[in-house]
């Protein structure tokens, strides 16, 4: 028999993304493993992020000030948004700029926390498309980039988007499709080079 | 291409079966009920990834068991490969090709089969989706592009499906229609284009191999519903298309389904200039069912450049002996075929072939 505790302990590991019952269950026994100290530390650590984290009410990224650093910049371009779908998709973009500040993505975000998905029961309104037409309308914003995945939902999300905004005399674009540096072209799947193939251009 | 050994455990009724085959014809018989279509449905797994009659993975695994394996090792003209399935009863599996874990659509186009059972017999005068079956499932096996503009396909027809039933309970705007129908266009274009090419040169070998086993008396062919005339439809159909979805707009809302596309297209088979479906006689349904199954295998040959195995469920009895022989002669020395059936050997006489009897779930070679 598994100790209460434990067993609780174990259920919690389980509710989280992507944990089995086995993994839960190492999880738990490394915990019980641990000092206290650092046991300590991580619960803290949760309940921190879970108090200190809110969105941002400009770009609804995830902060711990509002509104956000990146929204707050005087460095940024806020004259280009990218549109994305959830937080972590900011933080992969804010990846191209490394540690230099000067090079990569300039501009600030908006996430959309979602795309439409009637199957899901999401539609425009569920999602935060109208905040970024306002932002639109009251700020001096020239280019929004759609950076929603490359997938079903994600490319409809983007022309819903793009159709939106046009008539509001802006530029939308969309992150280009295409094969990943570093990766062959013999382990690309089909639908992948079809789109490289379609979006070359001259060199 | 040949199965070169088959593993199961826990699948249906075999608690353990382990199987190598060489090429050929092979043959399984037994009483009812003791695991023959089994075997065809395990070998069947290993080509699409889903069984061709169990909903479910769950009714694959044996009773009162948690788990089932199906191993299959076949080489095709580039290689040999192992395929191993882990089925659960909670409805995850694992599906394993040469080491490397995959998805269950990625399974499709290493073995290629053609699968001929007793329902295909409702071939032609059965329903549409019977022959929208038929096509897809010989295309999606050669050409995976098709495969997974059908999958998406099907995603953006259930997406807008949802769609239309919101708008029906004007819970959202019908406006939203438009991207989703971008979409599905898109998709529907590119299905019906490649259904289309494919049914001529299926309609062309067809035509041949039916004339020759009715010696010329009598001629087949099959046809595409709408815009099956020349390879200038791609653009007629999309513009019809849009308008069709445009126009019916209002009524598929009013059914909270999509009413016209590819998901609804048939196949029109005509013989001797009337609709087979309509007029065909028992005889000349089975002579073009068995016509339609032996151009699947040539036009597969054509484009992938080697033969598919063939699965032959029971079908031997339900064919006459000028048919049975056309089949024999067809498959006999070139394509490895896997065949149940309850009577040994009806109509093998000529034929060097491996016999195994099947009884409750276990197979012995005779």
């Amino acid at each position: 028999m598994v100790p209460l505790p434990l067993a609780q302990l174990m259920d919690q590991f389980r509710r989280l993304p992507g944990i089995g019952p086995k993994t839960a269950a190492r999880l738990a026994y490394h915990v019980l493993g641990m000092e206290r100290e650092r046991a300590l530390a991580l619960a803290n650590s949760i309940i921190a992020a879970k108090d200190k984290i809110a969105y941002c009410s400009v770009c609804f990224s995830l902060t711990d000030e509002n509104p956000c650093a990146i929204c707050r910049s005087q460095t940024r371009d806020h004259h280009t948004i990218c549109v994305v779908e959830e937080p972590r998709d900011v933080a992969a973009m804010e990846r191209t700029r490394g540690h230099e500040r000067n090079r990569g993505y300039q501009g600030t975000y908006h996430v959309l926390q979602g795309t439409l998905s009637p199957l899901d029961g999401i539609g425009p309104e569920d999602i935060r498309i109208r905040e970024l037409v306002e932002r639109i309308q009251t700020g001096d914003v020239r280019e929004v980039i759609m950076a929603t995945n490359p997938n079903l939902e994600g490319e409809v999300t983007a022309t819903y988007v793009a159709r939106l905004l046009k008539p509001l005399g802006i530029q939308v674009t969309r992150i280009a499709r295409g094969l990943p540096t570093g990766s062959d072209l013999e382990y690309a799947d089909e639908e992948t080079l079809a789109k490289a193939l379609e979006n070359r251009r001259e060199i | 291409m040949n199965v070169e050994r088959i593993k199961l455990h826990n699948f249906r009724n075999y608690q353990e079966l382990n199987f190598s085959f060489l090429q050929g014809v092979h043959v399984f018989t037994g009483c009812n009920a003791q695991g023959k279509t089994n075997l065809l449905e395990a070998l069947f797994l290993a080509v699409l990834g889903k069984s061709f009659r169990a909903g479910k993975d769950d009714e694959l695994i044996e009773r009162g068991k948690q788990s089932a394996k199906i191993e299959v090792e076949f080489n095709n003209l580039i290689a040999s490969h192992s395929l191993k399935l882990d089925l659960y009863r909670d409805g995850t599996r694992k599906n394993v090709l040469d080491g490397q874990a995959i998805k269950k659509r990625e399974i499709v186009g290493y073995l290629n089969a053609v699968l001929f059972c007793p329902e295909d017999l409702w071939l032609i005068k059965g329903s549409p989706s019977g022959r929208r079956r038929f096509i897809d499932l010989m295309i999606s096996q050669v050409d995976r592009n098709y495969y997974q503009d059908f999958i998406k396909f099907n995603r953006i027809l259930l997406q807008r499906n949802h769609l239309l039933k919101k708008i029906q309970q004007q819970s959202a705007k019908p406006k939203l229609l438009d991207i989703w129908d971008d979409q599905l266009i898109e998709l529907a274009v590119k299905i019906h284009h490649r259904r289309n090419e494919v049914l001529r040169k299926i309609s062309e070998l067809a035509g041949q191999i039916y004339a020759k086993i009715t010696s010329g008396t009598e001629t087949f062919s099959a046809h595409y519903c709408v815009f099956d005339q020349d390879k200038t439809e791609i653009e007629f159909y999309r513009k019809w298309y849009q308008q069709r979805l445009f126009e019916g707009r209002n009524n598929d809302i009013r059914r909270g389904n999509t009413e016209f596309g590819p998901h609804k297209d048939d196949i029109n088979f005509i013989i001797d200039d009337y609709e087979a479906k309509l007029f065909g006689s028992q005889g000349q349904q089975r002579t073009a069912v068995l016509s339609l199954k032996l151009a699947e295998i040539e036009m597969m040959k054509n484009i992938t450049g080697e033969y598919p195995i063939l699965l032959l469920d029971d079908v031997m009895s339900e064919l006459d002996g000028q048919r049975r022989e056309r089949l024999i002669q067809e498959i006999d020395g070139k394509i490895q075929t896997f065949m149940t059936g309850t009577e040994i050997a009806i109509g093998l006489e000529k034929v060097t072939a491996t016999y195994y009897s099947v009884s409750a779930g276990v197979v012995e070679r005779m």
